[in-house]
């Protein structure tokens, strides 16, 4: 990719200012997480504009200081969205993550009772000891069952859908799926590639990949000619994830090694975790 | 910014995501000055601007799980929600945020202790006062305005690419100022 035109279409400059498009910011962020000097423009241009926010501080009363903070109290963090974060690839790409509940692909149906079991044991729980609270605990633990529910919902209506996606690959008769297994150093390792031949898309899975820090990327290589092609970049919490990577026509094998974060122009062959053949 | 300030940020980052409460008053000493300098440039009333940097430092603790530190600093990602907040509230206000071009009206009374020993207050002013006025225009349309690019073409009368270059050029002159 051209690096030195995307930096200079202005695209940087219009996420670091604020209006830039939801899918423009989430393609920057991307972009920058695979070419250095992406993020170094992304990096440099944010820091100008937080000096320049700087300069503009003024001093605040102090006796604000308490009512500020004060305010806080009996203020909770809001848990995160569970699942769905964004996978690396480069422009063009569109972004599909495709997250997978834990277990073995056998495409079958998965139960929805265990997690409304829990919610259901929680919400019970938490409403029989209603009686011996005060009021305002009783409106606190009523609203904490109903998140308990809430997310265990979500949780469930997430891995109906991604259970039917990975279905919908396995039975797809144009996807070759590909695994790829330890090496030397990593004897262990397992990971499967869906390759859907209809459309050159790649998708990954790489659950049996070892843990790897937050310096550092698994990236995906096709060998193609005899030579290796960078398929994208996953970190260690997506690595359970099936996820939507770049797309190629052709290739011998795959490959994943480990890279400092953002991924390598070429890989270390040294640490490369897992590899398998294509078979057809 | 210095290998300290980055530092510093990465582990207030960090404090703010495991849920330490503590951080919260951190992160007033070491930012309310600026978040209420933007939020004051934005509404420009004292008191909308203390009710607005109340709102900005529990939505940091209510949504610091969620920041990530991969996508950008945190003093960028409050200095966002402060932005957002206060352009919000002029909006609900059917005001459009003004920006007064008088630089001389937007600068600090003193400088406190947030701000580096290589930094004073008259470095500052002569940094500011750098950037073109046709420049300063647009960056502040953009980050104080919340002007998209063919607002501010609109705004201004003039051609989007010319809004474009403008946003580019300051930018860079921002970048190489506060080295």
């Amino acid at each position: 990719m051209d690096t030195r035109a995307y930096i200079e279409s202005g695209v940087i400059e219009a996420v670091v200012l604020g209006h830039a498009s939801e899918q423009e910011v989430r393609e920057v962020n991307c972009l920058a997480s695979i070419y250095p000097e992406v993020q170094q423009e992304l990096d440099a241009l944010s820091e100008a504009l937080e000096n320049y926010a700087e300069s503009h501080k003024q001093k605040v009363p102090e006796n604000w200081e308490n009512d500020i903070l004060g305010a806080l109290e009996g203020v909770n963090q809001e848990e995160p969205l569970s699942v769905v974060s964004s996978s690396n690839n480069s422009a063009g790409t569109q972004e599909r993550e495709v997250p997978l509940a834990n277990s073995e692909t056998n495409g079958g149906q998965r139960s929805l009772s265990p997690f409304m079991g829990w919610a259901a044991a929680i919400a019970i729980l938490l409403i029989g000891g209603w009686m011996f609270l005060d009021q305002n605990k009783q409106i606190e633990q009523l609203g904490m069952a109903m998140q308990e529910l809430e997310k265990s919902n979500m949780v469930v209506k997430e891995n109906l859908r991604l259970a039917n996606t990975e279905r919908e690959l396995l039975l797809n008769p144009k996807v070759e799926r590909i695994l790829l297994s330890g090496t030397e150093s990593f004897p262990e390792a397992y990971a499967q590639v869906f390759w859907d031949k209809g459309n050159d898309q790649v998708y990954l899975q790489a659950k049996g990949a070892p843990e790897i820090t937050e310096e550092e990327s698994f990236q995906l290589w096709v060998i193609r000619d005899g030579a290796p092609v960078s398929m994208g970049v996953i970190d260690n919490e997506n690595r359970e994830l099936l996820i939507a990577l770049e797309s190629t026509s052709s290739g011998s094998a795959f490959a994943i090694t480990i890279e400092p974060r953002g991924g390598s122009l070429n890989p270390t062959l040294e640490r490369m975790v897992v590899i398998g053949n294509v078979t057809s | 910014m210095s290998m300290d300030k980055r530092i510093e940020q990465k582990e207030l980052g960090e404090l703010l995501r495991s849920g330490d409460k503590s951080v919260m008053k951190m992160l007033y000493i070491h930012y309310s000055e600026s978040i209420y300098g933007v939020i004051l440039r934005i509404v420009q009333n004292e008191e909308q601007a203390k009710d607005i940097l109340q709102d900005v430092f529990v939505q940091i603790w209510k949504k610091g799980k969620s920041f990530d530190p991969s996508k950008g600093s945190l003093f960028t990602w409050i200095l966002n929600i402060a932005r957002n907040k206060s352009i919000d509230r002029l909006r609900s206000n059917n005001r459009s945020p003004e920006i007064q071009n008088d630089v001389s009206s937007v600068y600090i009374e003193n400088s406190s202790s947030n701000l580096s020993p290589k930094e004073d207050t008259i470095g500052l002013k002569d940094l500011v006062g750098q950037l073109d006025e046709e420049l300063k225009t647009v960056i502040d349309l953009a980050y104080f305005g919340g002007r998209t690019q063919s607002e501010m073409a609109e705004e201004l009368d003039i051609p989007l690419g010319t809004v474009k270059t403008r946003i580019r050029k300051g930018l860079q002159i921002l970048r190489k100022q506060f080295k």
